[in-house]
C-alpha cells in the first residue's frame, strides 16, 4: 500500500517534515558517506552525531554491547571530529535534499556557541543541543541537569543564531522543569530523551563490559520512561517535542505522538534493523493506518490525544 | 560471492562468554586462540571472513577473522599489535573472554567453482575456514601467501587438520627462503587468472591496492579483504565507514569488490 503523504507530514520547530521519523544523534552521523548512508533510510531529516568544537577522541572499546534485555549499552565518549565538519555535512545533505539537524555539544555556553555559530553560516536547517549525555565528563547531562544551566545554555545560543534551536533533554529528577526553562530562553522544540546512565558486569570475568565503566541505556527498556517525560512536558507546556527512546515499531511511534510528540526519532532499533528500510517504512505505514484507525486527517490532531478527556 | 547479512543481532551482538582451550604462540609474533562457548545452548554458524569482536576485559576489544569452527569451537589466528593483542595474548587457558559475533558478510565460493586466493602475512587468517567450505561446497582453491620473512609461516594443514584436497598453497617471501622470492603480488604475475572463477586479495593496504590496480579494473569477480579501523562492530560507531561509499566494513564487508574500494584504497600510503 502506498503511503499518505499529506497524512504523515509534519513539523517541528518550523522545519517541514514529509513525516515524523528521523534519527537519533549518534547513529553514524560525522562523515558526508554517513549522511548518504542515513538519507538512503528514508528518514524525513538527519540528526548529525553530536559535534564539539574541537575533534575528540572517544573512549577505548567495547563503547557498544547489545543487552539481553534488547536494549543497547553505549559510552562511546561523544568522538567526533569538531565543527570543521559541518560544511561538508550539510553539503551532502543539501545535495540529497534532506533536512540537517546539527546536534551540539560543548562543556560550557562558549563551546555550544561556538558550534551553532558554524552550524548556523553552514546553513544547516535547525540545531540540537545535546544537554543530555549521560556519560561523558564535564558534557551533556552533567550540564543539563540543572534547569538553570539548561537555560544559560539555551539562552547563549537562541540569541545568537536565526535557525531554530531544539534542546535534548535527559532523564533526570527535574526534566520537567528544564524542559520549562528551556522553552523560556528560546528553545522552538524539544528533544526528550537521551539514554538513561546504566551498567552492566560480566558474570564470567567479573568485570563491568564498558571500558567507562557507565554508560547510557536505549532501545525498548527506556521507551515508558520517555513516554511519561513526553507525556508530562506536554502537560505542562504544550509545547513541540521530538519523542525519542526505544522506538521499534508503530506503536511505540504512535504511543510518542499520543503523549504529545509531533515527531519521533528512531536510533537503536535502526541499527538492530535487518533493513533500515524496512524498518522505516513499516513503521510509518502502521502511522497511518492508526492515523486512519481514529479519523486523524494529519498528524497534527493526533498529538497529544492521549490528555484529551 | 557475498553471502546474505546474518539476522537477529541481539546475542550477536552481546558480549558471550568463551573459555580459552588454546592461546598459543605458533610462528614469529602470531598465536592461535581456540575458545570454546561457555553455553551450551549457544550455536554459531561462522562463515568463512565472518570477523568476531573479542573482548579484553578493562582493555579493548579486538576484531578478528574467525579461522576456523568446529562445533562449539572458535579459532582465531592474530599477530600481536597494540596492547589490546598483547594482553590478549597473556591470557590464560581456562579463562574467560567475551564474544561478539559474527559480524560482518560472509563469502565463499559457488559450488565448484575455482579460485585464485592472494593472502598477505596475517591475511591468511580466514584461509582456513574457507578451505573448510571449498571441501564442502567442491570448489577448489589455489591459494598464495606470502610473508616479509619465513618464520612468520605456520602449517595451517596441520594445525587445523585439513586433508590435502580441493586446496594448493604457494608460499612466498621476501627472504627468499619459500617457494617462490619476493612479493606475493609477484608471484602471481606469471598465473593465468582467466581459468578461475574469480579471485580476492587478503592483506596489507598497500598490497589490496596494488592488486586492485592490476586485476580490479577488468574484471567483476575481483574482491578484497579490507581492513579499517573497527570499534563497535555494529554499524552504529561509523569508524568502519568506506570513503565515497555508503557501506560500513562491519556490516557490508568486510569483503568488497575492487570497485566498491577504490578511493578507500587510493588512501593506502604508498
Ligand atoms: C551508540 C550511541 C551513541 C549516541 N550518541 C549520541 C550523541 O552523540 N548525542 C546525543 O544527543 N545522543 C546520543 N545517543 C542517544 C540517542 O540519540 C537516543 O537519545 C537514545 O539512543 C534513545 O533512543 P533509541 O532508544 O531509539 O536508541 C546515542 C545513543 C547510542 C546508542
Ligand atoms: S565498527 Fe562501528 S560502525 Fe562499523
Amino acid at each position: 500500500m502506498a503511503l499518505n503523504r499529506l497524512a504523515l507530514m509534519t513539523s517541528l520547530a518550523g522545519i517541514e517534515l514529509r513525516h515524523p521519523l528521523m534519527n537519533a544523534s549518534g547513529f553514524l552521523g560525522y562523515t558526508r558517506e554517513h549522511v548518504h548512508r542515513l538519507a538512503s533510510y528514508g528518514l524525513s531529516a538527519i540528526v548529525t552525531k553530536t559535534i564539539t568544537p574541537y575533534a575528540k577522541e572517544g573512549y577505548e572499546p567495547p563503547i557498544i554491547v547489545a543487552l539481553r534485555n534488547g536494549g543497547l549499552l553505549n559510552a562511546v565518549g561523544l568522538e567526533n571530529p569538531g565543527k570543521k565538519c559541518i560544511a561538508e555535512l550539510v553539503e551532502e545533505a543539501r545535495k540529497i535534499n534532506v533536512p540537517l539537524i546539527i546536534s551540539v555539544g560543548g562543556r560550557n555556553e562558549e563551546e555550544f556557541v561556538e558550534v551553532a555559530i558554524e552550524a548556523e553560516e553552514n546553513s544547516a536547517t535547525a540545531i540540537e543541543l545535546n544537554l543530555s549525555c549521560p556519560h561523558t565528563k564535564g558534557y551533556g547531562l552533567e550540564i543539563g541537569s540543572d534547569p538553570n544551566n539548561v537555560f544559560s545554555v539555551v539562552k547563549a545560543v537562541a540569541s545568537v543564531t536565526r535557525i531554530p534551536v531544539i534542546a535534548k533533554l535527559g532523564l533526570s529528577d527535574r526534566v520537567v522543569e528544564s524542559a520549562g526553562k528551556a522553552l523560556e530562553a528560546g528553545a522552538k522544540g524539544l528533544t526528550l530523551i537521551n539514554t538513561v546512565k546504566a551498567m552492566a558486569i560480566d558474570v564470567h570475568t567479573l568485570k563491568p563490559i564498558l571500558t567507562n565503566i557507565f554508560g547510557g541505556l536505549s532501545g525498548p527498556p527506556i521507551h515508558p520512561i520517555a513516554v511519561r517525560v513526553v507525556y508530562e512536558v506536554f502537560k505542562e507546556y504544550r509545547s513541540e517535542i521530538i519523542g525519542c527512546g526505544g522506538v521499534s515499531s508503530w506503536i511505540d511511534a504512535a504511543e510518542f505522538i499520543a503523549a504529545g510528540a509531533k515527531a519521533v526519532q528512531v536510533g537503536t532499533a535502526l541499527a538492530l534493523a535487518n533493513n533500515p528500510q524496512d524498518l522505516v517504512s513499516n513503521i510509518l505505514q502502521g502511522l497511518q493506518h492508526w492515523l486512519e484507525l481514529h479519523g486523524y486527517k494529519v498528524v497534527e490532531e493526533a498529538v497529544g490525544s492521549a490528555h484529551r478527556v | 560471492m557475498l553471502l546474505e547479512k546474518d539476522e537477529n543481532k541481539i546475542p550477536r551482538f552481546s558480549f558471550r562468554p568463551f573459555k580459552i582451550i588454546e592461546n598459543i604462540q605458533i610462528a614469529s609474533n602470531t598465536f592461535l586462540l581456540v575458545v570454546e562457548s561457555a553455553n551450551s545452548l549457544d550455536h554459531f554458524s561462522a562463515k568463512p571472513f565472518n570477523f568476531f569482536n573479542i573482548w579484553v576485559p578493562r582493555v579493548d576489544e579486538i576484531p578478528l577473522s574467525i579461522a576456523y569452527q568446529n562445533g562449539k569451537r572458535l579459532f582465531f589466528l592474530y599477530k600481536l599489535r597494540g596492547l589490546g593483542t598483547k594482553t590478549l595474548a597473556q591470557q590464560k587457558v581456562g579463562s574467560f573472554i567475551g564474544i561478539k559475533g559474527p559480524l560482518g558478510r560472509g563469502f565463499e565460493p559457488k559450488r565448484s567453482e575455482k579460485w585464485l586466493i592472494v593472502a598477505g602475512g596475517i591475511g591468511i587468517a580466514p584461509i582456513p575456514m574457507l578451505i573448510k567450505r571449498a571441501l564442502e561446497l567442491d570448489a577448489k582453491l589455489d591459494i598464495f601467501w606470502g610473508v616479509r620473512v619465513s618464520t612468520e609461516f605456520f602449517d595451517i594443514a596441520k594445525i587445523f587438520g585439513l586433508p590435502n584436497e580441493a586446496w594448493s598453497i604457494v608460499r612466498v617471501s621476501e627472504d627468499c627462503m619459500a617457494d617462490f622470492c619476493g612479493l606475493v603480488i609477484d608471484a602471481i604475475r606469471s598465473v593465468n587468472v582467466d581459468k578461475y572463477d574469480g579471485i580476492i586479495a587478503i592483506g596489507p593496504q598497500e598490497m589490496l591496492k596494488t592488486f586492485c590496480k592490476q586485476y580490479g579494473e577488468s574484471r567483476e569477480n575481483t574482491y578484497v579483504s579490507l581492513e579499517t579501523i573497527v570499534k563497535c562492530g555494529m554499524g552504529i560507531c561509523g569508524s568502519c565507514y568506506i570513503r565515497e561509499s555508503e557501506k560500513l566494513l562491519c556490516v557490508d564487508g568486510p569483503v568488497f569488490r575492487c570497485s566498491e574500494v577504490a578511493k578507500q584504497l587510493e588512501g593506502a600510503s604508498a
